[in-house]
């Protein structure tokens, strides 16, 4: 932190509007957001107790579906690993970017301490972008991943 | 810490310099680094959802055009935040202006979001009302 800190940053008032504006966009993102990375972790959850019902020895009656599980279990196992780890960081990511539109908002509406504001709002905003991007290049990787797995299993 | 009064300032005044330790610089350059980061990589998969639009022999979906776009110009406003918020904190002159001029680009972006998000979850509401109604009326 700086030793010297603005009080007030002298927006003008339509700039004011502007970064309420914004906030209250970012605001709605991250609901969004956060709400689909917990249908998603519901899902990936729910996905991994049923495939580990299918690989259960005792259910024979399954038949197809055991025989699918155990035949693509390690691939079964990236795609639910990744698809998990995409759940989390939709969760982080829409919690991280409403503290960011929280910091804004506040900076915009009171005076009192504009700069340390701006500058949490700052942090918080580099945070979702970071996880934004890990997000991508792991979701990126693994599909290439999937592929690969999928193209050498049905040529086996 | 000292707090700095700015109350006696009025009218349309932009602040030059805002004293940011560098601690605080840091976090601007954090900032616009994984901002561009981000950019770049929208950027990437709308060059390669082109590519695969122009070169597979496959049948060609319009909507595979309209996100490369929606990718493009999220990219691009990355960038140009990104640039804004690397200036806040490598220059001094126009901190202020550079600073609302990165949250005019953060607004546009999460205003884009938020269109992408509202028609996203409204078709996929509609396919589902759709599916329902299909599987109601071949019972």
């Amino acid at each position: 932190m700086s030793t010297t800190s603005l009080v007030r940053i002298p927006y003008r008032v339509e700039d004011e509007r502007m970064i309420e504006d914004m906030a209250r966009w970012m605001r709605f993102v991250a609901v969004v957001t956060l709400s689909c990375g917990l249908f998603m972790l519901f899902l990936v959850l729910f996905g991994g107790v049923l495939v580990t019902l299918l690989a259960s020895p005792h259910l024979h009656h399954l038949g197809h579906g055991r025989a699918i599980v155990h035949a693509q279990g390690g691939v079964t196992a990236i795609a639910w690993a990744a698809a998990l780890a995409l759940a989390c960081a939709g969760i982080y990511s829409g919690t991280v970017l409403y503290r960011a539109a929280d910091d804004f908002d506040r900076m915009a509406r009171t005076d009192g301490a504009d700069q340390e504001l701006l500058v949490f709002g700052v942090h918080w905003l580099a945070r979702y972008f970071q996880v934004f991007v890990v997000a991508s290049v792991l979701s990126v990787v693994v599909g290439l991943v999937l592929v690969v797995a999928y193209m050498a299993l049905a040529a086996a | 810490m000292t707090r700095i009064q700015t109350d006696d300032i009025k009218g349309p005044v932009e602040l030059a310099q805002i004293p940011l330790g560098a601690a605080e610089l840091d976090q601007f350059f954090r900032l616009a680094r994984w901002m561009a980061a981000c950019g770049w990589i929208n950027m990437g998969l709308s060059a390669v959802e082109l590519l695969n639009f122009f070169t597979l022999h496959t049948p060609k979906n319009p909507a595979t055009i309209v996100s490369a776009l929606l990718k493009i110009a999220i990219a691009s406003l990355c960038i140009q935040g990104a640039r804004a918020f690397r200036n806040v904190a490598g220059t001094d002159g126009a901190d202020q202006r550079e600073l609302v001029l990165g949250f005019g680009k953060l607004r546009t972006l999460f205003l884009l979001h938020t269109i992408v998000m509202v028609v996203s979850l409204v078709v996929a509401a509609a396919v589902i009302a759709a599916a329902l109604v299909l599987y109601l009326a071949m019972r």
